[in-house]
């Protein structure tokens, strides 16, 4: 089962992907609600996620930043952005994040960019 | 010493406020309409509950679209538009085509493309891609019909004394507002506000449009008919990139 790492700043919308996620088979190992408490839990964490949903505009460390250092402690590890500011695309894409999902977006449309980097883990 | 234009700091606020506005209502429409998808995945939902999740999600389209208007606007005032990178208008249209059933689930459109040429390069960036869908969706508001046909043509034009690039649009059902088929976009902008929100859309894309440099019209297919409606989107010709 592919295990996923949530980090966004709201809270109804870690709970909307964990909703969407958990109902379509995969497992939420944890949540996170700003860059640093990412990078915190992903440094503490024995099982590494096979798969980051991350946010941009958030507190303390925002996506972008959080991206860079998690690509620094593991150059393979997945990362999907999510962000309502498309502008961000390419510092994201450029920080290492595998694929980017403008908000708001379609269910499938998360489903399908969730399928094609499990299959790549 | 350069001086500064008064509404520039004006400008910087309402961005900001912008900025935060959008990225909040953005989030919120994100929640709402992935609910809404998940209590359509249940098989065993009723025609009518079934009809009202699908008209909630299109209204909630439109806000979302609404947003990214405002936001696109307040880009465009502080963007020179000769800094635009040129925009294949054949390929936007088909972006928009594919996009277009997403915003009105209850209607059946039909779009024919009859004039549709490869090498109509407009200045606009992302804008452009914006402008185009919704025209598409400002004639189909238009157009008071469960079933809409949509005749598209791209054709060369002039304005300004620019060479520019002409999408035209053309529905026989179309019910067009009288204030549409007025060029003056001061008095459009000095209605009263319930006027302005029905047709925030059209306003969007004729401020828009004369940001870039090209136009956006509105005019009956036969003129004092009443009957029919044609929107013209022009914008200013580029060179393939």
């Amino acid at each position: 089962m592919t295990s996923v790492l949530i980090v966004d700043d709201e809270l109804f919308i870690v709970e909307l992907y964990r909703d969407i996620l958990q109902l379509r088979g995969y497992k939420v190992v944890g949540t996170a609600f700003d860059g640093e408490e990412a990078l915190l839990k992903y440094n503490n964490s024995d099982d590494k996620p096979d798969v980051i949903i991350m946010d941009h505009r958030m507190p303390v460390m925002n996506g972008v930043d959080a991206t860079k250092e998690i690509m620094r402690l593991n150059p393979s590890q997945k990362v999907i952005f999510v962000s309502a500011d498309v502008l961000v695309e390419k510092e994201a894409r450029d920080a290492g994040a595998v694929d980017f999902l403008p908000k708001p977006f379609r269910m499938d449309d998360l489903i399908e960019k969730m399928e094609k980097v499990s299959r790549f883990h | 010493m350069t001086e500064s234009h008064p509404t520039q700091g004006i400008d910087k606020q309402s961005a900001f406020f912008m900025d935060l506005l959008s990225h909040d209502i953005l989030n919120n429409n994100q929640a709402v309409l992935s609910y809404l998808e998940l209590i359509l995945a249940n098989p065993q939902l009723n025609a009518k509950a079934r009809d009202y999740a699908e008209k909630a999600i299109s209204h909630v389209r439109t806000s979302t679209v609404l947003v990214e208007h405002a936001k696109s606007l307040m880009a465009a005032r502080t963007t020179d538009p000769k800094s635009y990178r040129p925009i294949d208008l054949m390929r936007s249209v088909t972006l928009a085509i594919k996009e277009l059933p997403r915003f009105f689930p209850a209607k059946t459109m039909k779009v024919r493309v009859v004039q549709g040429p490869t090498d109509a390069y407009v200045l606009g960036d992302n804008l452009a891609d914006d402008l185009v869908l919704n025209a598409f969706i400002d004639i189909v508001r238009t157009d008071p019909g469960d079933k809409v046909v949509i005749d598209v043509r791209i054709v060369k034009s002039e304005h300004g004394g620019r060479m520019c690039w002409s999408l035209v649009l053309s529905d026989p059902s179309a019910v067009l507002q009288p204030d549409m088929k007025s060029q003056d976009l001061s008095a459009l902008l000095s209605q009263d506000n319930s006027k302005m929100v029905k047709m925030a859309g059209f306003l969007f894309a004729r401020i828009a449009a004369r940001l870039l440099g090209g136009e956006f019209d509105a005019r009956e297919l036969a003129a004092g008919t009443g009957q029919g409606g044609e929107f013209a989107l022009t914008l200013v010709k580029a060179g393939k990139p």
